[in-house]
């Protein structure tokens, strides 16, 4: 079943020829011309689609929080920059009209007036096609004034990020469009949905969500409601890669597989390589508690994640064979982490980097056999208690990001630690 | 309308306090403490050092919360003292110290750092951090009086948020991310800010120092007293510190009615010039035969008294003249006016160099600072608050971003101007109806209209201003007014009697018995009187911390001033007006002698004491003491109490004031004491915000009995030691000239006025003597409308020269913010104010130099 990825099968599915031969833009014609705004947020609601950027919120419930203002504004976050997180990537560099359409759909849902898309700096493939998919949309009267004459007018905005990570944080995005270093704001006060934009309510949707909106529009919230089961329903895009054999990014519906039929499936990973076993893999991006062989038999739906003790994410699933030293593996988490700091608040700024350190020592021969408490403590001292879902002492998520992979690598592979530090080198090296 | 009130649970007590407050200030009310890095009470709380963090009831049950971010809800429980909170605390210490580097012995902040003491409190005690810390070159001057330490620095923003949200300088701000941030100028600029010094004060870890106060002392070494700044009228709270008989350091104490803790720089680093002994007039000197030699006090006071006697002999009272600068404080300018008006009986008595027209507008509809703020609108006349009152200007962006309207009345764009709803131009055709329209532009609306009043262009006699401002009260009824006007106290000088037309306490009672009949100083003018000086109608010309430099007169003008009559110059620093004159009596300057002041806003304020007077000063009432003696009259001041007692007799501006009055407020009260309300809730002061300054010890005045010391301490004696004089020169045409302020007359064809902007660093003597600021002296500039330029056949960039009593050649610029009427000059040397003709509003011809 493919929802955002049906019409990744054509090789010419980011024109607009191919775009308006797939049904492009049928949505758009019938949220603007039959449907009101409340008829159209009520089917996103209906079909209970859940964010697909990481926190896996319900976007017709943000939706619902936005506050009354004169003026309201829709971001699209396609800051897509963790590593092993590729899903968007594909979807604006392969179907830029479908998420053009969809944001279209979204500003008429929420009474946006203007709305910007905020791609990831890096993505220069993605920025032109997503700026043609703008420039088309205008040119067929899809964008701009009075779309297709119902009198709905909304202006799109392409707004290329500059290389932190951390703008992808959908404060700091909001803080960098306005011109500002990305620093996360506070919540609360700051929601989005109450003080966005330029102080105006805000509605900062990924581009995976928005894509899905046109489906929505087309099948009813019903339709996407059937597919998946509970709360997760509708596909997801899931970014496999590491140590298997077929990386990639595969739609699947949710919670009818599970990470085995991902890792191992004929029409998904296909294994591991030969005589190699699996000793890890994380669930959901590289903030994400780490899922061992015990977990392989989970579905992928995120109630049944979190249940786990994990997270769906961002929909990246990395694996681990006993090839990989699971030290290096955990210090490559927390130096991402630690290198895009905002550096406004001091537990990540100075703990992300400490951990850094510490974790490089470990693995490069230097550890000490206090090192592992020392960790411990200073992953507690950035998210008490180092629980899941995360505390934090930290002004945003970013900072607590790197305890999950510390603490599962060293209570699942105590032993690897200790003996690098032991022989005074990295035993897979 | 009071404030909402919320009920919380602050550690399990149940306290009621505002919507709206943080709960950090909310623990800080019931005595709870919270260690904190980042926040500071005067700016927007960023909740970054995460140093606060608290539990907190929400929704979904206790959390960990910056509890400088968060404001207080109904309901709200907050825990601080639980293990979580302990740990989450001893947690950022930890990181903080982690890249911090164990150079506290050497560093300037150590012993009252806030990270050294909140480490202490709440950190572990011991560092788990074996890793390599950051490294970066140190110091680095970001300009030439602040340099940063970027291994010490702790990233909380306060500096950063200063300069853009206070000062509105955002000339150093955060660079690159993680753990690379740093505090950064930009590129080559120097982070060049009247304001700079702040961030030195609110640092909370060593990264910012002062270069003045770099190594020069422990601060457990220092004495500290509260006192007042002496630069200006804004009359800025501040702790005066001194180490072995040397002022060390000046801090902002956050006064809430005044500075809120800031400072400029100009007064922040004033203090370099009060240490220049090389700079000041140390020793009494009297001129024998054109010579200039030491002389004791009794003889100085002596030879004064002499030479009053005589010209008032061979002509009159009024032979004797008084000019003073507004500088003296309350109880040395009220001795003077004493001496002056009532001992020796002359009418010829301007304290304020001319500023008396306004400020007899100024006081019955003196309005406090915090009353202009909140105005309805706010006129600023004649004024660049940022340039005259600088602290003021930083009061006053906060209150334009709260919604105050302003509109301006200046002769040319200023930084006022961005925040003006309406800017006039004040020309000197439009005099006449200025008040019409300024009338006109009020916005609808309850409340006061205050007038803000200064004297920016200085080519302008302040007597004009004056007038406008007259005209102003009457066009607009109920009207009040904030005064900007120059000198640390020429309000004070005001209302001790110190000017034309006003007795002590700009009082209309009876005379106190201790006054026989005090002359009637009318409408006396500096400028008026220099003229008749000049004219050789004056006898003795006594000069109050007066440089005649200042007010235009080239030191060729003052010497020739000196040949004419006999001047007495009481002053702190050499300068030309103490070499040209007859008997110099050596000052004490600010630091050196307790007193009081009066602000812009008629705020009685202290001033304290941490030195000894340099040399032989004495404060200036005992240098009129004396000379009283010496004329058969002690004026019975034999202590400032005495001073007091009398300022209280006379009432009016001064009635109900008792010694005691300083000791119910931190920051003084407003007279008359009867408009102040008392007792309001002394600000608390707030450990981190202002260091070390919360144990400041209150001076008041000094009645300390025999105060007078020792009238005949002796000089070194008589020798002829300074240089001889040239004589015979005539007069200088700027000084005879008949000119007559307010009649303004018509320019020539070629013609232009003169606009002379105020400016904080004023090429004046003292500033002249003060290392630390002496460079800060903008160049010679001309400024002028592109179209003037063109009708003289220049162009930008072209050598001009401006005529006037002098002639001043510097570079022209085409400037559009230039009125067509006008050249505006700025320069780096006093020579500018040369330029300035006495007569009303200064005329000049500008012409090009041909080459």
């Amino acid at each position: 079943m493919r929802i955002v990825g049906a019409r990744l099968e054509h090789a010419d599915s980011h024109t607009l020829e191919r775009f308006l031969a797939t049904g492009g833009n049928n949505a758009l014609r019938k949220a603007l011309l039959e449907m009101t705004p409340e008829a159209v947020a009520a089917e996103v609601l209906t079909a209970n689609l859940l964010g697909r950027g990481g926190a896996g919120f319900e976007a017709g419930r943000k939706w619902g929080m936005l506050r009354k203002a004169k003026r309201r504004y829709l971001v699209v976050n396609g800051d897509e920059s963790e590593p092993a997180t590729f899903k968007d990537h594909l979807l604006v560099e392969r179907d830029p009209h479908q998420l053009v359409e969809g944001a279209t759909i979204a500003a008429y849902a929420i009474g946006a007036s203007l709305a910007v898309i905020y791609l990831r700096g890096e993505f220069a493939l993605g920025l032109e096609r997503v700026q043609e998919a703008i420039n088309d949309a205008y040119r067929i009267g899809a964008l701009g004034r009075d779309i297709f004459g119902s009198g709905f007018s909304v202006d799109i905005v392409l707004q290329p990020g500059a290389g932190a990570y951390i703008c992808g944080e959908e404060t700091a995005l909001l803080e960098s469009l306005e011109g500002n270093r990305g620093f996360p704001r506070i919540k609360p006060p700051y929601f989005p949905a109450v003080i966005g934009l330029y102080g105006d309510p805000t509605i900062v949707n990924n581009v995976e969500t928005v894509s899905n909106l046109p489906w929505i529009v087309e099948n009813g919230g019903e339709a996407f409601k059937s597919l998946g089961s509970g709360r997760s329903t509708g596909t997801r895009l899931f970014a496999l890669s590491g140590q298997v054999n077929r990386p990639g990014v595969y739609e699947v519906e949710m919670t009818k597989i599970t990470f085995r039929d991902l890792i191992f499936g004929e029409e998904f990973g296909q294994g591991l390589a030969p005589s190699r076993s699996l000793t890890a893999f994380i669930p959901g991006g590289a903030s994400s508690p780490w899922f061992f062989p015990e977990h392989l038999d989970l579905p992928l739906g995120q109630d049944e994640v979190a249940k786990a003790g994990s997270m769906l994410g961002s929909g990246s699933v990395i694996v681990m064979d006993d090839s990989s030293c699971p030290v290096r593996s955990a210090w490559r988490i927390a130096r991402f982490f630690a290198r895009e700091s905002c550096g406004q608040c001091t537990p990540c700024r100075e703990g992300g980097t400490w951990i850094d350190r510490i974790m490089e020592r470990i693995e490069r021969g230097n550890g000490r056999e206090e090192d592992l408490d020392l960790l411990l403590d200073l992953c507690d001292n950035i998210s008490p208690g180092v629980v899941w879902p995360p505390a934090q002492t930290t002004i945003c998520v970013l900072g607590p990001s790197i305890p999950p992979a510390i603490s599962a690598a060293i209570s699942r592979f105590r032993d690897d630690f200790l003996l690098h530090i032991k022989e005074g080198r990295c035993p897979h090296a | 309308m009071p404030d909402e009130m919320v009920s919380v649970t602050l550690d399990g007590q149940v306290v009621q306090v505002p919507k709206g407050t943080p709960i950090i200030e909310a623990l800080d009310q019931i005595g709870v403490h919270i260690p904190r890095f980042c926040y500071h009470s005067r700016m927007k709380a960023v909740g970054v050092c995460r140093m606060c963090l608290v539990e907190v009831s929400g929704p979904r049950g206790f959390s960990i919360q910056p509890s400088c971010y968060l404001a207080v809800a109904e309901g709200m429980e907050v825990v601080t003292t639980s293990e979580k909170v302990k740990k989450a605390q001893s947690g950022v210490i930890e990181f903080l110290l982690a890249n911090h580097p164990l150079d506290c012995p050497v560093c300037d902040k150590g012993g009252e750092c806030p990270l050294q003491d909140q480490a202490f409190a709440h950190g572990a005690g011991e560092t788990r951090y074996v890793e390599e810390k950051r490294h970066y070159a140190k110091p680095i001057p970001i300009s030439r009086l602040i340099n940063l330490d970027r291994e010490r620095c702790i990233q909380c923003d306060r500096c950063t948020r200063f300069a853009d949200e206070v000062a509105g300088e955002a000339l150093i701000d955060f660079r690159g991310r993680g753990n690379a941030i740093r505090i950064s100028t930009f590129s080559s600029v120097e982070f060049d800010s009247y304001f700079s010094g702040n961030v030195t004060q609110i640092c909370p870890v060593g990264a910012l120092t002062a270069t003045p106060y770099r190594f020069k002392a422990r601060p457990w070494d220092l004495t500290q007293a509260a006192s007042t700044c002496g630069w200006c009228s804004m009359g800025c709270q501040v702790s005066v510190q001194a180490s072995q008989n040397e002022l060390t350091r000046m801090l902002g104490i956050d006064s809430d009615a005044v500075n809120h803790s800031w400072l400029c720089d100009r007064g922040r680093f004033g203090i370099a010039e009060v240490n220049n002994r090389d700079a000041r007039v140390l020793v009494p000197t009297a001129k024998a035969n054109g010579i200039r030699g030491e002389v004791s006090w009794a003889s100085a006071a002596a030879t004064v008294a002499r030479l009053v006697k005589q010209a008032r002999a061979s002509g009159g009272n009024a032979s004797v003249a008084v000019i003073g600068s507004g500088r003296l404080n309350l109880e040395d300018s009220y001795a003077w006016a004493k001496l002056a008006l009532d001992v020796v009986g002359t009418p010829l008595v301007d304290g304020v160099l001319g500023q008396g027209e306004v400020a007899s507008t100024w006081f019955e509809r003196a309005a406090s600072i915090d009353q202009a703020l909140a105005a309805r609108a706010l006129i600023a006349l004649n004024v660049e608050p940022k340039e005259e009152v600088p602290v003021l200007h930083l009061r006053l962006r906060e209150a334009v971003g709260n919604g105050l309207h302003l509109i301006e009345v200046n002769s040319t764009a200023t930084s006022l101007s961005p925040m003006a709803a309406t800017s006039i131009q004040l020309s000197p055709e439009g005099v006449g109806g200025l008040a019409e329209a300024v009338a006109a532009s009020l916005p609808d609306g309850d409340g006061d209209v205050v007038i803000l009043v200064g004297g920016r262009n200085r080519a302008m006699d302040p007597a004009i201003t004056g007038g406008i401002l007259r005209d102003l009260v009457a066009a607009v009824p109920g009207a009040r007014i904030l005064s900007a006007l120059g000198a640390s106290n020429v309000h004070g000088a005001f209302l001790a009697g110190l000017a034309p037309g006003v007795l002590p306490g700009a009082a209309r009672g009876a005379v106190p018995s201790t006054w026989r009949s005090p002359a009637d100083s009318g409408r006396a003018n500096y400028a008026g009187i220099l003229r008749a000086a000049a004219a050789g109608e004056v006898g003795v010309l006594l000069l109050l911390d007066c440089d005649l430099e200042e007010v235009g007169l080239t030191p060729e003008a003052i010497e020739a001033l000196g040949e004419r009559c006999a001047l007495v110059s009481l002053a702190s620093y050499e300068s030309a007006t103490t070499r040209a004159a007859a008997v110099t009596l050596p000052l004490a300057t600010w630091g050196e002698a307790r007193g009081s002041v009066v602000n812009g806003e008629g705020r009685m304020l202290r001033l304290g004491e941490q030195l000894e007077p340099a040399g032989l000063s004495k404060p200036g009432w005992v240098a009129a003491s004396l000379i009283a003696g010496d004329l058969g009259d002690d004026m019975s001041i034999l202590t400032a109490g005495d001073i007091w007692a009398e300022l209280k007799a006379w009432g009016g501006a001064f009635a109900g004031v008792e010694p005691s009055i300083f000791s119910s407020t931190l920051d003084g009260p407003l007279l008359p004491v009867a408009r102040w309300e008392a007792g309001g809730a002394p600000r608390a002061l707030d450990p981190v915000a202002t260091p070390g300054i919360s144990s400041v010890s209150r001076q008041g005045p000094d009645f300390r009995a025999g105060a007078v010391l020792d009238p005949y301490a002796v000089g070194t004696g008589a020798a002829p030691s300074a240089k001889v004089l040239a004589s015979g020169r005539e007069v200088p045409a700027a000084v005879a000239s008949e000119r007559v302020p307010m009649e303004l007359g018509v320019p020539g064809e070629d013609e232009a006025w003169l606009i002379l902007s105020r400016r904080v660093y004023e090429a004046d003597a003292r500033l002249a003597a003060n290392p630390a600021l002496a460079s800060f002296v903008r160049g010679d500039r001309v400024r002028v409308s592109p179209a003037r330029l063109a009708r003289l056949g220049a162009s930008d960039g072209d050598r001009v020269q401006v005529v006037g009593p002098v002639v001043l050649q510097a570079v022209a610029h085409a400037d559009d913010a230039i009125p067509d009427w006008a050249v505006a000059v700025e320069g780096r040397t006093i020579a500018v104010t040369h330029l300035i003709d006495g007569a009303g509003w200064s005329r000049v011809r500008l012409e090009r130099l041909d080459g």
